[in-house]
Order: structure tokens, then C-alpha cells, then sequence
């Protein structure tokens, strides 16, 4: 404990002593006698740069500009002054006879979305014909987020992210262009060219130059078999010619829950119970004597941790001269988890460092360099999925009349069942946990110069993970369900080591002037290999976690051990061709060939093909000169893509003896074996196929406008099929149907100043999408939603259908509720009370089965939008992120109606008790709900989940610009932050955002059903966290 | 600088040339921990670990198993559970179908779990290398066959018209319709058959063999008599899908009864252990033809199926009471059926709890239902099968390290010798009456222990043979069958109850006794498979 908090609070610090260090340095910058002098401006808003460094190529010369952007230098005609700046383009001067040189720097933002990042390469926006997205390293710093992903939510039109679970650490399902398939529709994510697994979450975000995100075909296609679902490629930051930066970024902050449920108190609860009972022909529970004796207890209180803290400090340091550059960083985050923070089960901690370096070995031809990233994770948290141990159902279901603790301090048991056990007690018990993950990912590169105009490039990557897992499980009582007689730890540790190799030749050059070329071919081959192995041990020495190892376990009958060994190989030979017509026409083709060990020898390899054009329209000779249209690029683009990401010798029908096991006589056990899945050798690959159409334009010079349409289909998904049962084994992977996204992204940016001080830029992007399923290689066409998911018993409540979207929620529509019994009489629900829920018999058959559900909800969203403003004025500056879903609805399941005494929200006090008292929500009973009012599925569980976010809101003030004193800053900024600040929503749940439907997990850890969306069934909410922090460059 | 360029030529062509050259084996990959069809079956003890999987699969009785369901089902137990538990239980008892349409998937699961291991290994027997022990290559195949008989039964007894599946299905067979019973039982039977006429005549039920609980000649016989007997008597056929005459059957029967070296537990009490404690007759007595294995080495792992996890579902609800371990309550025993047995008859105290009357340490046991929130109760529950506590009054399996849920260890008798003196007396009826008198009063003998309730051969009947089984095999999964193998109004005399609206139970004689497919496998089968009658 003493240890954990030791380095959390030794880091930061070190971190500014280190700065000092850096401080000290820089302040021998001295003034020169005047020779030259000038005005350093920024092109953005025209304001003086102060701090800015002029530096006289080849010398030692330098200085930096005042206050006002003014600076003087002593120069010769023919010496080249270098101005620079950070977040600024360096820009060279010639001195020629002048005296007085005024210079006016870009942004390199700008000069960042002047760049296209391609794969392979990059590429001039203006001349680039794909579809992609791009976000920034300063946005995605203001996000103040631990995942990187999370910066492209609202940022990057067409790109769905949504939250998993509040928790920290928690992964975010993230989908470009809908969800593509019934299986894995996580895109794929490259790191500085090394193709990563397992998502980005190692990355410190100060440490990102800009994410890239690669949505159509034609430029998904250089990565051809695992670019089905969207390409995410993310540049580090490197280091330039030029002056040492240092900068350090810090904010803590304090986490609260946004929103609470309004769940019934002690006086509401007993009435409900009464009332439920004497329904159901009980004799009431509860009398009024005994409820005023009776604690009231929000258990919520109990759920939250409020103001649990989260904090990240990081420290980047860059430079470079001619021949090498370098970039460096190191960062620390900490995150308190809202939900068992308190007890201390539920803590997030990140140590990142990384450095990017190049160095010229033979100047113009040969540069060799490396990118290379290190973190260090541990991380503890609590189950909050589905809806076994979820601690927070458990918390929203547990009674208002219990308590928390006796009075002699230990947990209190349940009075209102015996197998009701404390929700605090069992959180406590049982996430005894801790994960410990190093994470490497890095590659070294050469990069050949020859013929002038050839390029060659070889490099090697690694993607290593050691993880080490510890669980510990004490002696306890706290129900008849919830106990356990004989403690145990369980151990495990995981190492897997992924390395490619790429290799790329790149032809570049203009023929005859107009005709620009750039052609690539390459090969690409990538492997990774994993160890597992686990113990468990039961009847532990020590009782407590501390002590939680292995070595500890008395009952050596009853320890277990397993040990596995995961592989999975790719190669790949690929080639494109970038060519413009004089910046006028455009043209791209690609063409990928994979081979990948998931699948049989035979069917192993596909061909992943593409073609696009534009055309500059505004560089056409009969292009008007106007103010209205500045610019304006028309696209088109048509291209297939892959998929293979199934679990390995899915096309096998391989042997386990995984609980097969059988015993003789007093003997031991016999190990038995069979193939548990049937073989399907003729797997394949799953492809997309897309088109889109484009055009970006720009209009009255400030407002530059994106606009796509696209419709992508992706044939022959990977999934698990539903086959009949008498089959006797687990269906196997098919090539199991195809389905369509199709729906249109536009964005619109504008950018302006007015009066001498402000500046003003929004972004705005809305994305439509629209999903159906087209086949399901089955006889019904439908895959089928597991059941139990509400509750246990929970019939089936989404699928996979033809002609609807993918995961939609199928139940019984409602229509009121009887409210006598001639309305009971006249119906055809033989087992309804009056009050009770009227079903529509939607085939009019007479009574109500499966065959009257329906379609009653969507969990995708029609709709995604981001709106973002960003205000400055002199030295301040507010920045304020939001986005929104429309169109999807949720399922809002945290009551177990399966128990007559679980808490409910006060929703339920509108109940209906008498003729015309309600005609939405049905009469309370105790158990015996013959009706089935919430056991059956219907769309009383449905609800709409549009909202719209304050995502994020931050108010800065940059000192230096307010003052001379701090002249050896490039930028002193204090700020103020808020994530999650507020969410406008009609949902009833604690939040709208849920990435959630199904936990369940193949044995190979996969989800089985990764469609399954929008149910909440006790959702681990997003904190709200108001953050102080601090930017320092020099 | 020339040579140079040169240089960075031929090494920038010659390692794409090195990378394109790539051979195909760098995508070969093999599973480290899995073997696959291609390289399994090749020795005897692979055929031994398929053999393995197969007995394997009898651990999933369980909630929702045929023990359980055809329990509720039938008179001697109704529904249960707890207040707010699933209608399942209810409707099982009530013949209702309203809540969960896939309530018997797990019935038809594990029946063709088992179907499946068998074939596969069946189809692959051929592949094994055996040298000279062709013995062994027969021994496997007739204990596999058993199996894949006894997997049948289990589904057609409970569903009517199933899908016979003698080898493992294709993709093309998806949609493989139902078949009449004929071709079911003729498939079982012939199974059962090979079983019985190639098994040698080792009896593995001593204390202390090592092959306790495999499949044995006599558990052949005693199985095949079994078939007969509910296909005969519910389809009104003269012999067993044209595979066995009643003659044969008859020479099975007695074969079993006379030869196989089993014999009664002296006294019926001892071999359950709620009824026993420390006088237990072991699980490996003389009685057990043929039992399903459990054992508590699962130790709270929920991936393993090595525990007896129905257990729990019919041990008293809401904590440990008395001598009996705590479960959830289910199948709460009928007093009908505790008012069966005659006085002096040493059964009904083996068989049921009584809350009212016994006593524990000299105290009542005060069992009560609105604090422990017991369904449908009725002042009985099973005590074959209960879990139990020690001294101390924590239940054993806990005690023991396991889950009190998953890793109760009981075997379950799927046949006792009492059985097949039973089947016997039913069998020689007709032929050889003084015979099957003699089979019965060995039977009632042991229940009286004494003889001066034997049945007099004047009152000698099939009903007396069928109220026998009642009570002899009382909670062992027997009764229900037994019922409607008879005749639909029979059943219904017997089930029908009235008069108190918790207990109604209304039989409904257009189902013909058969429980509802679950209707997924109905959906997937894209209208090949078709919903049993009245259940629609």
C-alpha cells in the first residue's frame, strides 16, 4: 500500500525537478546586438509569437522573440535564419540586403491537415482521393482521456465509439462505418507502421502527434485482410530539426458519478412490498411500527466513491539537428476506479515511456531510426458485466430497509431472504484482484535513398506483452448463495510476442512536368506467438490478499495448474499506385494478396484489390475565380477489404479433454476426449466491399466542408453458426452471411477571428449510417440472441435477422394494461389480473407466444454527431467538445424481477392499483408474475437512448502571454476541465452510452455474441471529473 | 559512392526478392494443446479417452434433466422452489407451456452431447491400431453403443419421436426430420443387443472394484428389458422395434436376475445416505446395476461437470436443517406418495423428509416455509439424493473444499437390482407367474424386512407390479414413465389433483405424456422438426 502511494506521489515530482533542470539550461539564452530585426506573427490570428527562437543557420547564433513577437539578430547577407517555434512551422529565411524581415508562421495543425497519413507513406490532402478522418494531438490531449480511441468520439465523422463501462481501463467498442459484421468489428489499429493488437491503450496521448482514420475501401486496402472494419493509424510524435522542446503536461482531477437512480426508500419500498403481497394473495410484510424502526438506505451511497481521484503527468522532451532527431517522453496515469475505489479493489496506474529517433548514416541516402513505446500497467477492478457478481445490479436491487454493516463493523446479512446477500460485503469479497502488464511496442527502420527517385525502406516491429494476473477469494458468509468455505487464489501469467517484418521499395518522381508518380510495392510478414499458464490453489495459509500466491496453498489435491501456447501468422505482398495529373486528376489503385494461418491451406489466401479517382475542380482553367467556392476536390472509390480475425483452428475440429473427465470404482479421474466443435475446412476470409463518393471543398475561405456517402457491404462474416443441437458438437466459424452499412458523413469546419484578440474555430461532423443484415447462412436466416441476459430466464431478446439491423431487440409490443376484468375477458392472456400488461397478439391467433414478438427497439444509433468549439482571447482560452447518438434505444434492465424483493426505481410507483390509475405500468406482485408483465420480453423494457454530451470543456489561461517574467516559457498554461460535464438524455438508466449487451466468452476468451449492444443490466456509468492542469513548453 | 548505390540496389531488390520467396510453412501453424481428427484415434487409449467422453456426458443431470422434470410431472412431486423462482418448475408440474419455450433444451442438449461422442468415436474404432487385443475393440464398441442407446431412451422417453442419429451428422443433415419410434427403439435396441451379447459376465458392483460404474453385460439386459418394456407397453407392440421378442426378453431378464451376482442391500435404508449416514452401504453395493458417477473434485469450478449438480435443486430450501444440507428446495415431494406406503414399511422413511414428524438430536425440525420462502409446501421432500452435514452441521461438500451447488457427489442408480427383479416379475407376468411372484416378494421382503407382507398369488396383477415400482423406486426418475407407458387415462387418474389452487395439476391427455420440444430446435429446423401435440 505504503509503496504504491510512494511512486504516485514521487513521479510528478521528479517529473519537475527534471524540468527544473531543463529550466536552468534554457535560461542562457542571451540577447545579440542588432543587425537584423523583425516581427514574428502567427498566421492563425496575426498576433505577435513571443518566445519564438531565430537561430542563424550553422552558428550559434540565436534568440527569441519578446513579448511582442519582435526580435533582433545579428546577421550577415547569406546567412539563413531559421524561425521556429512549438505547435509552429519552421520557416528559413535568406538574408539578403534587407534589415528588417517579418515573418509569419503557420500552425503546424494546419500544416498537420495539409498531410494525409496513408499506410506506408503520406500523402498531400490535395491530391489524396480516399476517405479518411483526422484528429489531432492537441485534441486528443484535451480529452483528458486514458485511451487514446476515446478522442475520436464526436471528432471523427463516421467513427462510433462507445464506452464499454465507467471503469478504468475499461476498453471502448469502436466501429468506422457501423457494425460490419456478426463477429470481431474492431478495426484495426497501426502504431507507426507496426500493425498492433489488443488496442492502444499503452499510449500516453501527449505522446500523439495524430490519429488517422482510414474509412473507405480504396484506403483501408494497403492493409488488405484485417482492414474490413476501418484503419486506425496513429503517429507518435517525432522530433525536428531545430531547438530542444520540452514540454510538461499534468492535470489531477476528481472523479464524481453524474447521475444517480431515483430508487424507492424504505417507505416506498415496504408499501410496494405490501402491496405486491397481499396481490398475490400473501399476508402483507411489513407494518407501519416496523418500517419507522427500519434504516433508509441508498444503497448508491454506498456504490460510489465520490471525488476518486485521476491524474496523468507527462513529460516530452524533442529536438534534433541535420543529421539525427529525437523525441522522447515519459508520463504517468492514475485513475481511481468510482466503483470500489473505496475499498481500494478498483485502481488504474500507467507508467508510458517511448522515444522516436532517426539518425542519417550517409546523408540523403541512408536514415535509420526507431519508434518504440513501453508501458507499464497495473491495474485492479471490479466485475461489472452481465448479471452474475455485476456489483452494481447488486447495489441497485439490494433492499433499502438492510444495512451496510452491525454495529460491531462487520457486514450486515440481508433480513429480507436468506440467500439476499450485502451488496458492499460481496463487492469487497470477491475482487481481490491485480493485473500487472509491461507492454512493448516499437520497430527500428532503414530508409535507402537511391536513383534519386527510389526509395527503399525496411522495418522490423515488435508488439510484446508480459502480463502477470493475481486473484484471491477469502473465507466468507454472507448469504445462503454468497459464501465461500475454503479461500483461494488463482495466479496466471500470459506472454506474447508479436513481430513484423516490412519491406517496401517506393518509386517517386514527375514526368514531363505533370504527370507526379507514386508507386509502391511491398511485402509484409507478421507473427505472434503467445504462453499462457495458470494455477490455482485452494486453503490458503495467509487470509488475505497480500498474500495471495500460490506457494500458499495447503490442499495440494484440490491445486490446479494449465499452461497453453497461442499462434498466428500473416504474409502479405501488396502494391499501389498514387498518380495526379498536375494536381488535377487523381487517380489511386492498390492491390493486396494475404495469406493467413487462421484459416486451411487451401482456402489460406485472398486478394484484396482497389480503385479511386478525384478531380481538383478548382484547378481547372474554367474554375471561376470567386469568394464563395475556394476550393472544391470530387471523389469516388471502390475497393474490398478483409477480415481473419477468428480464433485460431476455427476450421479444425480439434480434440480437448476439457470437462470430459470420468472416474471408475474408488479411482482416479479418467481423462476422456472428443472433438468438441465441427471442422469447417473450407473457411475464408470475410470480406468488405465498398464504394463511396465524395467531395471536400472549401467556402468563403473559413469554412472547409467533407462530405461522403458510402455503402459498404461485407460478405461471408465470420461467425459461430447456430446449428441444430442434435449436430451434438459446437457449430463451427462459417462464411455465415452479409450485411450493409450504408449513410453519409459530412463535416464542416470554420475558423475566424474578430477584433484584434479573439479567435473562434467550430467543427461540426454528423454521420448517418443504416445497418441490415442482407444474409444469414442458415435455413430462418437469423442468428439468435443467447437467453438469460435480463435475468435468469430472460427468453431471447436480440438477433441478427435478415433485413434488420444488426442486434435489434425482438420482444412482445404492449398495449396498456387491463384495467377489469372485462378487459381481461376480452383478451387472450388467460392468466391476466386486471392490471396486469396487455400483449399485442400481433398474428391474431389467440394468445400470445413467440410468434407475436417483433422488432420493438434498435441498439445502433442513426445518427452520430460531434459539434466543437475552440474560443480564444489574448492569453485565455476555452475549448468545449460535445457529441450525440439519435436513433437507438436501450434495453433498461437493472431490476431482477425474478426476485420478489429487489428494489426498484420510483418509476414503479406509478403502478396501476385500481381501474384508470395507470396505463403504462402494471400492478406489483410477490413472485407468481403468471402474466408474465416483466419476465416476458416486451418494449416495457425499451427506451430511447438519444443523447447529447459535454464530452469535455476546458478553460486555460496562458501566463506567459500575460507577462514578460516567464520569457524562458514558451508557454505556461494553467487550465480548468471537465469531462462528462453534462448529458442531455430522456433515459432513465445512470447512462445512456452503453457498449454492453452480452458477456458471455467463447473458450477461447472471445465474446460470443460481439453485437450484442445497448443492455443495461446495471452499467458502470462514465464519471463526471473536474480537472485542474497545467501545460508547460520551453 | 558509385559501388555504393550499387549495393543499396541489389540489397533493396534482393530482400523483396528473399520476402517473396517466403515459403507457404511460415502460415503453418499447429495447436499446441489440442490434438484433431487428422492425429487422434490412433491408439487404444485414444479409444479409451473417447470412451471416456462418452460416460462423461451422464454428469449433466442437472436442473432442467429428465430425473427432475419427470419428477414434477408426476404424482409423487409438484413444482417447488422458491416464491419468486422461474414458472418453469410450475408448468413442469402442471403440464403448462407459457414462459420459457426452450425449457427442455438441456434434455435434448445432452442427449445428442452423448449421441455425438458416441458416433464419432463409433466411426473411428476402425482407425485405431489394436494389434491382437480385437477383445478390446469390442468392449469399447459395445460399452459406446450402450451409451449411444442410453442417450436415446433418454430423449425418446421424454419426447416421443426424436431424431436417431447411428453416425455423426453433416452440414447437409441440418434439417434431418423426426422419426416414428420404430426406427428409434430398433436403433436402440439393437445397440443394447450388442451390448448384452458381447460384454463379458464380469460384475463390477463389489465394494472396491475398480470398474465400478461401467457398463456390464447384466446392465445391458437389465437396460434392454427397460426399452422393451416402455415401447411395448406405450406403442402396444408385441416385440421391441422388431429387434427383440418378449421371449428374448424374457431370457435377458432372467439371465440378469439368476447370473449377474447382484443382489438386494440387506436393508433398503442403507443405500441412501440422508437415510443412513454411518451405516451407508457404499455406492459400489452389490444393488447398483448400473449408476452414474459423481465427485466433488470440481472444488467450485463451474467449467466442470464432475459434481451431481441436481442434488441441490431438491435439498431443503434456506439453509442447512437438521442432518440435511441446504438446496433450493425444488420438486417438493407429494403426501400422497408418503401415505402409499404401508405401515412397517422401512421405504417411506429412506425415501421422503418429513418436517412434521422427524426429529433431529431429539428436536423437531421446524421447518418454516414463509422464512425460508418455500414454494408449494407440502411438509415433504426427498431424502434419497439429499445432500447431508456433519456434526457439526455445515454441509459435507463444503466441508470437503466443493460448492454446495455444483459439487454434491451421489451417485445417481439409474438401475438397482429391486429394478430388475421388478422388470422381471413384469416380464414373466404372463409365462411364468410363480416366478415373477417370487421376484416381487424379494423386493417386498427387503421392505418389510420380513415376509409376512408378501403379495399372495391370488392378488397378483400388473397393477400390483406397477404400485410396486411406485414405492420401491419412489424419486428415482421412474415413475412418470411408468405412468404413461400404461395408458393416458391411467396417467391421468394418477396425476390429477384438485381442490387447492396451489397444487392443481390438470394432465392433458392430447400431449400423449410427451413434453414440449424446445422450441429453438423447432425454429432452426426450419419446419422439418414439428411441436409435439398439445403443446403447440
Amino acid at each position: 500500500m505504503k509503496s504504491k502511494y510512494c511512486i504516485k506521489t514521487m513521479l510528478p515530482f521528479c517529473m519537475a525537478l527534471l524540468l527544473s533542470v531543463f529550466t536552468l539550461q534554457s535560461g542562457f539564452a542571451q540577447e545579440q546586438s542588432k543587425f537584423v530585426s523583425g516581427n514574428v506573427t502567427s498566421a492563425d490570428d496575426n498576433m505577435g509569437v513571443p518566445g519564438a527562437t531565430v537561430l542563424v543557420q550553422g552558428t550559434k547564433t540565436s534568440t527569441a522573440t519578446d513579448f511582442d513577437g519582435l526580435y533582433k539578430i545579428e546577421a550577415k547577407a547569406g546567412d539563413v535564419l531559421i524561425f521556429s517555434f512549438m505547435g509552429y512551422k519552421t520557416q528559413k529565411i535568406t538574408v539578403g540586403t534587407q534589415t528588417k524581415i517579418n515573418v509569419t508562421l503557420q500552425s503546424e495543425t494546419a500544416e498537420l491537415k495539409e498531410i494525409v497519413v496513408i499506410g506506408y507513406g503520406t500523402q498531400k490532402k490535395k491530391v489524396n482521393t480516399a476517405a479518411t478522418s483526422l484528429v489531432s494531438g492537441k485534441d486528443i490531449q484535451n480529452v483528458s482521456s486514458l485511451d487514446v480511441v476515446n478522442a475520436l468520439q464526436g471528432q471523427a465523422s463516421g467513427v462510433n465509439v462507445t464506452s464499454t463501462s465507467g471503469q478504468p481501463g475499461a476498453g471502448m467498442a469502436v466501429n468506422i462505418r457501423g457494425v460490419g459484421t456478426a463477429g470481431n468489428s474492431t478495426p484495426l489499429y497501426v502504431v507507426d507502421g507496426v500493425v498492433v493488437d489488443n488496442g492502444i491503450g499503452y499510449l500516453d496521448p501527449s505522446s500523439i502527434e495524430r490519429m488517422d482514420v482510414l474509412k473507405d475501401a480504396s484506403a483501408g486496402s494497403i492493409y488488405g485482410a484485417r482492414a474490413a472494419n476501418g484503419v486506425i493509424l496513429v503517429t507518435t510524435k517525432k522530433g525536428k530539426d531545430g531547438k530542444m522542446n520540452v514540454s510538461f503536461n499534468s492535470y489531477t482531477g476528481f472523479q464524481h458519478v453524474a447521475k444517480k437512480l431515483d430508487l424507492l426508500n424504505t417507505q416506498e419500498y415496504t408499501t410496494i412490498m405490501n402491496e405486491a403481497r397481499v396481490n398475490s394473495g400473501l399476508t402483507p410484510l411489513y407494518t407501519q411500527a416496523q418500517v419507522a424502526a427500519m434504516p433508509n438506505h441508498d444503497w448508491q451511497d454506498d456504490l460510489f466513491k465520490e471525488g476518486a481521484i485521476k491524474q496523468n503527468h507527462s513529460l516530452t522532451i524533442s529536438g534534433g539537428d541535420k543529421k539525427s532527431t529525437i523525441a522522447t517522453g515519459l508520463s504517468y496515469y492514475g485513475q481511481e476506479g468510482m466503483i470500489g475505489g473505496a475499498t481500494s479493489q478498483s485502481q488504474y496506474d500507467r507508467i508510458t515511456f517511448n522515444v522516436n529517433s532517426t539518425s542519417e548514416v550517409i546523408e540523403n541516402h541512408l536514415k535509420i531510426g526507431e519508434n518504440f513505446s513501453f508501458a507499464n500497467i497495473k491495474s485492479s477492478g471490479v466485475a461489472d458485466q452481465g448479471i452474475y457478481s455485476n456489483a452494481i445490479r447488486s447495489f441497485l436491487n439490494a433492499a433499502p430497509i438492510d444495512a451496510t454493516y452491525n454495529a460491531d463493523g462487520s457486514f450486515a446479512h440481508s433480513v429480507v431472504a436468506p440467500d439476499v446477500s450485502n451488496p458492499v460485503g460481496s463487492l469487497y469479497y470477491n475482487n481481490f484482484n491485480e493485473t500487472k502488464t509491461n507492454r512493448y511496442v516499437g520497430n527500428i527502420f532503414a530508409e535507402l535513398k537511391f536513383l534519386k527517385n527510389f526509395t527503399y525502406r525496411t522495418s522490423f516491429g515488435v508488439d510484446m506483452t508480459d502480463s502477470n494476473y493475481r486473484s484471491f477469494r477469502p473465507v466468507y458468509s454472507l448469504s445462503t448463495t454468497d459464501n465461500n468455505t475454503v479461500s483461494s487464489v488463482t495466479q496466471n501469467a500470459t506472454k506474447s510476442l508479436g513481430w513484423i517484418f516490412e519491406n517496401t521499395l517506393q518509386y517517386k518522381g514527375t514526368l514531363a512536368g505533370v504527370h507526379n508518380f507514386d508507386v509502391l510495392a511491398g511485402t509484409s510478414a507478421k507473427k505472434n506467438t503467445s504462453d499462457f499458464m495458470e494455477g490455482i490453489g485452494k486453503n490458503l495459509t495467509f487470509d488475505d490478499f497480500d498474500h495471495a500466491y500460490l506457494s500458499n496453498a495447503t490442499d495440494q489435491t484440490s491445486n490446479t495448474v494449465k499452461g497453453n501456447r497461442g499462434d498466428y501468422a500473416i504474409q502479405s505482398y501488396f502494391g499501389r499506385l498514387l498518380y495526379d495529373y498536375n494536381n488535377k486528376y487523381l487517380f489511386t489503385a492498390t492491390i493486396r494478396r494475404d495469406g493467413s494461418s487462421n484459416f486451411a491451406s487451401s482456402s489460406r489466401y485472398g486478394n484484396f484489390p482497389s480503385v479511386s479517382a478525384g478531380w481538383n475542380v478548382d484547378k481547372e482553367s474554367f474554375f471561376p475565380e470567386n469568394r464563395v467556392l475556394n476550393n472544391l476536390k470530387i471523389r469516388a472509390s471502390w475497393g474490398q477489404n478483409g477480415n481473419d480475425q477468428i480464433p485460431a483452428f476455427s476450421y479444425l475440429s480439434t480434440i480437448s479433454t476439457y470437462n470430459k473427465s470420468y472416474h471408475f470404482g474408488a479411482g482416479t479421474l479418467q481423462t476422456g476426449a472428443s472433438p468438441d466443435q465441427l471442422s469447417n475446412p473450407d473457411l475464408k476470409w470475410e470480406t468488405s466491399e465498398q464504394t463511396d463518393l465524395g467531395f471536400d471543398a472549401t467556402l468563403f475561405t473559413n469554412f472547409t466542408l467533407t462530405f461522403d456517402y458510402y455503402d459498404k457491404k461485407t460478405k461471408d462474416w465470420l461467425v459461430l453458426s447456430s446449428i441444430p443441437v442434435y449436430a451434438g458438437a459446437t457449430a463451427p466459424y462459417i462464411n455465415g452471411g452479409d450485411i450493409q452499412n450504408k449513410g453519409f458523413e459530412f463535416s464542416l469546419a470554420y475558423r475566424t477571428k474578430f477584433g484584434k484578440d479573439w479567435n473562434f474555430s467550430v467543427n461540426g461532423n454528423i454521420s448517418h449510417n443504416e445497418n441490415k443484415v442482407l444474409r444469414v447462412a442458415n435455413s430462418e436466416g437469423i442468428i439468435h440472441g443467447e437467453t438469460n441476459l435480463l435475468f435468469q430466464g430472460t427468453d431471447e431478446m436480440n438477433r441478427v435477422e435478415v433485413g434488420q439491423p444488426i442486434g435489434y431487440f425482438y420482444g412482445l409490443k404492449t398495449a396498456g394494461i387491463f384495467q377489469n376484468a372485462a378487459e381481461v375477458q376480452a383478451g387472450v392472456q388467460p392468466n391476466a389480473m386486471p392490471g396486469d400488461v396487455r400483449f399485442v397478439d400481433l398474428n391474431n391467433d389467440g394468445k400470445i407466444d413467440a410468434n407475436d414478438k417483433t422488432k420493438i427497439g434498435n441498439p445502433n444509433p442513426d445518427f452520430t454527431y460531434g459539434l466543437n468549439f475552440d474560443l480564444s482571447y489574448k492569453a485565455f482560452d476555452l475549448s468545449v467538445y460535445t457529441y450525440g447518438v439519435a436513433g437507438n434505444q436501450n434495453v433498461f434492465g437493472v431490476h431482477d424481477p425474478t426476485r420478489p424483493y429487489t428494489n426498484n426505481t420510483t418509476q414503479v410507483l406509478n403502478r396501476w392499483t385500481t381501474e384508470g390509475s395507470s396505463n403504462t405500468v402494471p400492478r406489483v406482485t410477490y413472485g407468481a408474475d403468471t402474466n408474465g408483465n416483466y419476465t416476458k420480453f416486451s418494449d416495457l423494457y425499451v427506451q430511447n437512448a438519444d443523447f447529447y454530451r459535454i464530452k469535455s470543456a476546458t478553460i486555460g489561461c496562458d501566463i506567459t502571454k500575460l507577462t514578460n517574467k516567464l520569457n524562458f516559457f514558451s508557454k505556461f498554461r494553467l487550465y480548468v476541465a471537465a469531462n462528462n460535464l453534462f448529458t442531455f438524455t430522456k433515459y432513465k438508466g445512470m447512462d445512456p452510452e452503453i457498449g454492453f449487451g452480452n458477456s458471455n466468452r467463447d473458450s477461447s476468451g472471445n465474446l460470443t455474441q460481439p453485437w450484442a449492444r445497448g443492455i443495461d443490466v446495471g452499467y458502470y456509468p462514465q464519471p463526471r471529473t473536474y480537472m485542474m492542469g497545467l501545460n508547460v513548453n520551453f | 559512392m558509385k559501388t555504393m548505390k550499387k549495393y543499396i540496389k541489389l540489397l533493396a531488390v534482393s530482400s523483396l526478392l528473399i520476402l517473396g520467396a517466403c515459403s507457404d510453412d511460415f502460415l503453418d501453424t499447429e495447436s499446441s494443446t489440442n490434438k484433431d481428427e487428422s492425429n487422434f484415434y490412433k491408439t487404444p487409449n485414444d479409444a479409451y479417452q473417447g470412451l471416456v467422453a462418452i460416460y462423461d456426458v451422464l454428469q449433466r443431470e442437472a436442473y432442467g434433466g429428465p430425473l427432475l422434470i419427470s419428477e414434477q410431472a408426476s404424482d409423487d412431486c409438484f413444482g417447488g422452489y422458491g416464491t419468486a423462482d422461474a414458472q418453469s418448475d410450475i408448468e413442469w408440474d402442471r403440464f403448462l407451456y407459457v414462459t420459457n419455450k426452450d425449457m427442455n433444451s438441456d434434455v435434448w442438449k445432452f442427449a445428442y452431447l452423448g449421441i455425438y461422442r458416441a458416433n464419432i468415436l463409433l466411426q473411428n474404432l476402425d482407425k485405431i491400431n489394436w494389434g491382437a487385443n480385437t477383445a478390446l475393440k469390442t468392449r469399447y464398441e459395445a460399452e459406446a453403443r450402450f451409451l449411444r442407446a442410453h442417450f436415446h431412451f433418454m430423449a425418446a422417453k421424454m419426447f416421443g419421436d426424436i431424431v436417431p442419429l447411428d453416425h455423426t451428422v453433416k452440414t447437409s443433415e441440418f434439417l434431418l426430420p423426426r422419426q416414428p419410434a420404430e426406427v428409434t427403439y430398433a436403433l436402440i435396441a439393437n445397440d443394447l443387443k450388442f451390448a448384452a451379447d458381447n460384454l463379458g459376465p464380469e460384475n463390477y458392483s463389489q465394494t472396491g472394484n475398480a470398474n465400478y460404474g461401467r457398463i456390464t453385460k447384466w446392465a445391458a439386459e437389465a437396460y434392454l428389458a427397460r426399452t422393451f418394456l416402455f415401447y411395448t407397453d406405450y406403442y402396444e407392440k408385441p416385440d421391441l422395434a422388431g429387434v427383440v421378442n418378449k421371449a428374448q426378453a424374457i431370457t435377458y431378464i432372467n439371465d440378469a436376475v439368476s447370473n449377474s451376482g447382484h443382489g438386494l442391500v440387506a436393508d433398503f435404508a442403507n443405500l441412501w445416505l440422508a437415510a443412513s449416514f454411518e451405516k451407508f452401504a457404499g455406492e459400489d453395493n452389490t444393488e447398483m446395476v448400473w449408476a452414474v458417477r459423481f465427485n466433488g473434485s470440481g472444488k467450485g469450478d463451474w467449467g466442470l461437470n464432475e459434481g451431481n449438480r441436481f442434488q441441490v435443486n431438491i435439498a431443503p430450501r434456506g439453509g442447512n436443517i437438521g442432518p440435511y444440507a441446504t438446496g433450493w428446495g425444488g420438486a417438493t415431494v407429494n403426501p400422497d406418495l408418503y401415505g402409499a406406503y404401508k405401515a412397517g414399511d422401512t421405504r417411506r422413511d429412506a425415501t421422503i423428509i418429513s418436517y412434521n414428524t422427524e426429529t433431529y438430536k431429539g428436536n423437531p425440525l421446524n421447518f418454516d416455509p414463509e422464512e425460508r420462502d418455500q414454494r408449494q409446501y407440502t411438509g415433504y421432500s426427498w431424502k434419497k439424493y439429499c445432500p447431508i452435514t456433519n456434526e457439526a452441521g455445515v454441509a459435507i461438500v463444503e466441508a470437503n473444499g466443493g460448492n454446495f451447488q455444483i459439487d454434491n457427489y451421489q451417485d445417481y442408480a439409474v438401475i438397482r437390482f429391486a429394478d430388475v427383479l421388478l422388470m422381471a416379475a413384469e416380464l414373466n407376468l404372463d409365462t411364468n407367474p410363480t416366478l415373477a411372484l417370487a421376484n416381487l416378494n424379494r423386493v417386498r421382503d427387503r421392505a418389510f424386512k420380513d415376509t409376512a407382507h408378501r403379495v399372495l398369488a391370488s392378488d397378483f396383477d400388473k397393477k400390483v407390479i406397477m404400485e410396486e415400482r411406485r414405492l420401491e423406486l419412489a424419486l428415482e426418475g421412474q415413475r412418470y414413465f411408468d405412468l404413461i407407458r400404461q395408458d393416458m387415462a391411467i396417467a391421468k387418474a394418477a396425476i390429477d389433483k384438485t381442490g387447492t389452487t396451489q397444487f392443481d395439476v390438470n394432465f392433458r391427455t392430447e400431449t400423449l405424456g410427451w413434453f414440449p420440444l424446445p422450441q429453438s430446435q423447432i425454429v432452426l429446423s426450419n419446419g422439418t422438426i414439428k411441436q409435439n401435440p398439445g403443446w403447440n
